[in-house]
């Protein structure tokens, strides 16, 4: 009597063309890429013709004046209830942890405080200034802005 | 005898082949195969981290061989839109789609004002290198500011947040 013949069950996946078409997208993905991602800081600037009444409060704001040396003077402004050691200090050249130091602070006891101004020296550098702002945002300060010279 | 029989296995493949040329074919040929499987894995792996890593649809914005963007943690994606470069010597380039003007500062008003008219843009973006000086992005910001613009924005190099 004949034995039928069974057929076998193992089968090998031709992986080859799949190896091209994801060496195809690899490719294509490795030359199209954007490795170094752009953003922007979005200053809130004030125009002249925003400027309130006479008998129109000004909002809190804090105030960082950028020194020539690059040392900073940080000020709150309009804002009476607010430690002594809040209200002004002075950081060194570079000294972007203690600034950060101070946002949390002055955060932590004023969270109603949105608005910072940063007033720089014509000597402030392009980075510090981006560091700063950069540093402001980080404690939720939403409304940077800029005074021009 | 040990010589002969050194000499008789040295040569009893030989002879062997030669009298029966036939069991040479005969012979299973070795078979290399390549592990694709683990390649694939890779490839794969490879793939998926270019797709997570790609951002599709952003604005892209040119940045010149000698100039390096200040690194920023908390800033916002960039929009297409008018840049301003801020170049030595008090040079100010224009950039607006594939259209680029270099303007001295006491031109950068009209360049601006004649932009923003054309585009109907309310923001510009400044770009400048890191080491620059306020005194020479200042006049960018206040000119942009007169031209009418409402909004400047500042390029940096996008980190992520830490």
């Amino acid at each position: 009597m004949k034995r039928r013949s069974r057929k076998t069950l193992d089968f090998d996946l031709n992986l080859l063309p799949f190896i091209s078409v994801l060496a195809v997208c690899i490719s294509f993905l490795l030359l199209t890429s954007v490795w170094t991602k752009v953003g922007t800081f979005n200053l809130n600037q004030a125009f002249g013709t925003d400027g309130a009444g006479p008998n129109v409060k000004n909002p809190p704001s804090l105030w960082v004046k950028m020194e020539n040396d690059g040392s900073m003077e940080m000020k709150v402004n309009e804002m009476n209830r607010l430690p002594a050691r809040l209200r002004e200090t002075r950081i060194s050249a570079s000294n972007w942890y203690a600034v950060e130091s101070y946002a949390h602070a002055l955060k932590s006891v004023a969270p109603q405080l949105d608005i910072a101004l940063i007033l720089p020296a014509p000597d402030s550098s392009y980075n510090s200034i981006v560091t700063v702002m950069d540093h402001l945002k980080k404690q939720n300060f939403s409304q940077i802005g800029i005074a021009p010279l | 005898m040990l010589e002969q029989s050194q000499i008789l296995r040295q040569t009893a493949p030989s002879s062997i082949g030669a009298g029966f040329g036939h069991a040479r074919s005969n012979r299973k040929k070795p078979e290399s195969s390549l592990t694709l499987t683990s390649l694939v894995d890779c490839f794969t792996t490879i793939l998926v981290y270019l797709l997570l890593a790609s951002s599709f649809g952003a604005a892209e914005l040119q940045i010149p061989k000698h100039m390096a963007l200040p690194q920023a943690y908390h800033s916002a994606n960039l929009e297409d839109g008018i840049v301003v470069v801020v170049n030595n010597h008090g040079q100010y380039t224009i950039e607006y789609g594939r259209t680029k003007s270099t303007v001295p500062v006491n031109q950068l008003f009209e360049a601006l004002h004649q932009e923003k008219s054309a585009t109907a843009q309310d923001f510009v973006v400044v770009q400048a290198d890191k080491s620059t000086n306020f005194s020479e992005v200042n006049p960018a910001v206040l000119t942009a500011l007169q031209a009418g613009f409402k909004q400047v924005r500042f390029a940096v190099l996008q980190e992520d947040a830490r």
